[in-house]
């Protein structure tokens, strides 16, 4: 198999501000369990390094933590293949007003976001630098990683 | 067209995207004159200096450069240099070379990243870099790779691409390999093609006629276009040690801002940046970066801070044509840094950040523990500067529809590029023309 025919999977946030470790910690429990059928990597979230990493997958997905909306914890599947994320996912909290969000609008613009592009969003309340996850984010590990197994069983345009 | 026999104007622009940090912008406009003008810091404070104090000496690189995200290497660079001043320590040699290299990365992911996604857009009429590159995706696509290189050799020499933890107080934690640096080589080639295509699209934006005339503080050294080294000169007398620093140069509070503002001594607001680097320095380039920047009818000096994008295109250049070079001349040291011991002293460091001198000083104890520390990012330094452009600028525009002029303004401030975390990611305008109202950002709006 290629590298491109691979899935590669993105942990987005900072593993030492609270509940912004989600996506880094959810790529230590795809370690963990030993999935070698896809990709993994962290990433700070800065837009050029993700387009870079975005080059010639077929299939990404993107693990980030949100401010909480409703409840910290509570976990948001967007396919972003042919759409934008939510405006109310879409905000700028990355340096100098670029994150996620416009990472992948720019790719789609430019023609370099991969055919399948999921996120995975989970709301969180902390992002102090230096702070422990809360609880309700961190039971969201375990369950982020089954539903990537789930995800990755099957073709990866399901409905959310 | 406002109405002239109107008696008050005010614009608040509550957050303004495309600058780093949190900050807005307030201008009061009384019977078609500007009466104010003040650029809101409302940033936390974030007490840098003062959790520094007992940490020890080695420690400071990494600490500071937790400040920015963007400019890191600036601030681990400024830092290294104060305690080598402090313990009588000069690098030499290849650790030098490779500082410059790592500076070289930080410049050209910093000006990529400002040139194209955050100042081209008001260029050319487009709300963002995303909107840009849907009718542009050739030039956002190779704006992309340029970045990228800046990013490779910030991930080479410093470990990762944000925050790189292999500098250090003496030199590195492991210096790289020769066969690491060909590799960077390589891309830099291509990369010196796109930096050449950047100071030529720069050159083709619209400008306004907005000539200042500013005093230009940079560092300034015997041979070289300036990193980390060199007397701090500017263009009105100004020639001294980077020690005098604080002898010529004060900061103050003001209350709008949460960062102290700065000015010279019975003088006043001074410029820091490219443009006071480039006018200061243009001898110090290479002679390909000068030829280019002449071809472009740059010429020697630049008097318009908004031709500063241009500024920041040759400054690309250079910085790629200065990484190969120090490639193509580089020899694995023998160790990776210089072991020092710790001494009571004082230490001074200013180096040139992507926007403009950072300077910091540290007085240390014989066992080596933080007793004081002062630091003064170039963004704390242009505030000033910056509402006094405002004051002009918005003058000049004074007959424009506040959402046209609010849109001059942004412009105007990201001239410099600011960065107000290490001083602010949104700025909010708010005008007040002749008494009427204008916020970009009402309260409760997102």
């Amino acid at each position: 198999m290629s590298q491109s025919e691979r899935t590669l999977i993105i942990g987005v946030g900072n593993a030492d501000c609270g509940d912004d470790a989600v996506g880094p910690k959810l790529i230590d429990e795809l370690a963990r369990r030993g999935i070698e059928t896809v990709d993994t990597v962290r990433s700070a979230g800065e837009p050029s390094q993700l387009i870079a990493l975005f080059d010639r997958r077929a299939t990404v997905y993107l693990i980030d933590a949100v401010e909480a909306i409703q409840s910290p914890g509570r976990i948001h599947r967007f396919d972003v293949s042919e759409r934008a994320l939510p405006a109310e996912f879409a905000q700028p909290y990355s340096t100098h007003g670029m994150g996620v969000h416009e990472a992948l609008e720019l790719a789609r613009a430019i023609d370099s976001l991969p055919p399948i592009a999921i996120v995975y969003a989970v709301e969180g309340v902390q992002f102090e630098p230096g702070a422990a996850m809360t609880p309700e984010v961190q039971s969201t590990v375990a369950v982020l990683a089954d539903r990537l197994v789930e995800d990755l069983a099957m073709p990866a345009t399901s409905p959310e | 067209m406002m109405d002239k026999k109107s008696e008050r104007r005010t614009i608040k622009v509550n957050y303004m995207a495309r600058v780093e940090g949190e900050g807005g912008l307030d201008i009061k406009i009384d019977d078609n004159r500007v009466s104010d003008v003040k650029l809101h810091i409302f940033e936390p404070p974030r007490f840098y200096e003062a959790f520094l104090r007992g940490r020890r000496f080695g420690e400071a690189p990494d600490i500071t450069a937790r400040i920015c995200g963007i400019c890191p290497v600036a601030y681990q660079m400024s830092s290294s240099h104060a305690m080598e001043d402090a313990l009588g320590v000069k690098v030499g040699g290849p650790l030098r070379e490779l500082r410059r290299l790592v500076y070289c990365g930080e410049w050209i992911e910093s000006h990529t990243l400002h040139v194209y996604m955050l100042h081209a857009p008001d260029f050319l009429g487009y709300p963002d870099a995303i909107a840009l590159a849907k009718d542009h995706p050739e030039v956002v696509k190779k704006a992309l790779e340029l970045k990228k290189i800046g990013n490779q050799i910030v991930t080479v020499l410093g470990g990762r691409e944000i925050h790189p933890i292999n500098l250090k107080v003496g030199g590195f934690y492991r210096a790289p390999t020769k066969k690491d640096l060909r590799e960077l080589a390589e891309n830099l080639k291509r990369a010196l093609d796109i930096a050449r295509e950047t100071v030529h699209f720069t050159s083709g934006l619209p400008f306004p006629d907005f000539d200042q005339d500013y005093e230009y503080v940079a560092l300034r050294h015997p041979d070289e276009y300036p990193f980390c080294e060199g007397r701090l000169v500017s263009n009105k007398g100004l020639d001294i040690d980077i020690s005098q620093f604080s002898d010529f140069i004060e900061e103050h509070h003001v209350e709008h801002s949460t960062s102290l503002h700065a000015r010279m001594k019975g003088r006043g607001d001074y410029h820091v940046g490219p443009l006071a680097r480039y006018n200061l320095n243009f001898d110090r380039l290479s002679p390909e970066s000068q030829a280019l920047a002449n071809e472009v009818g740059l010429g020697p000096v630049c008097l318009n801070p908004f031709k500063s994008i241009i500024v920041r295109a040759v400054e690309i250049f250079w910085a790629v044509e200065e990484a190969l070079r120090i490639i193509e001349n580089y020899e694995e040291p023998d160790q990776s840094c210089i072991e020092m011991t710790a001494a009571a002293g004082t230490g001074h460091g200013c180096s040139e950040a992507p926007r403009g001198i950072l300077y910091h000083r540290y007085k240390i104890d014989d066992e080596g523990l933080i007793r004081d520390a002062v630091i003064v990012p170039p963004t704390s330094q242009n505030q000033g500067m910056i509402e006094s452009d405002l004051r002009k600028f918005v003058q000049q525009y004074i007959d424009l529809p506040n959402d046209e002029l609010q849109l001059k303004c942004e412009q105007a401030v990201r001239n410099y590029d600011p960065c107000i975390s290490c001083s602010c990611h949104f700025l909010r305008l708010r005008i007040d023309r002749d008494g009427v109202q204008y916020d970009s950002r009402p309260e409760g709006s997102t």
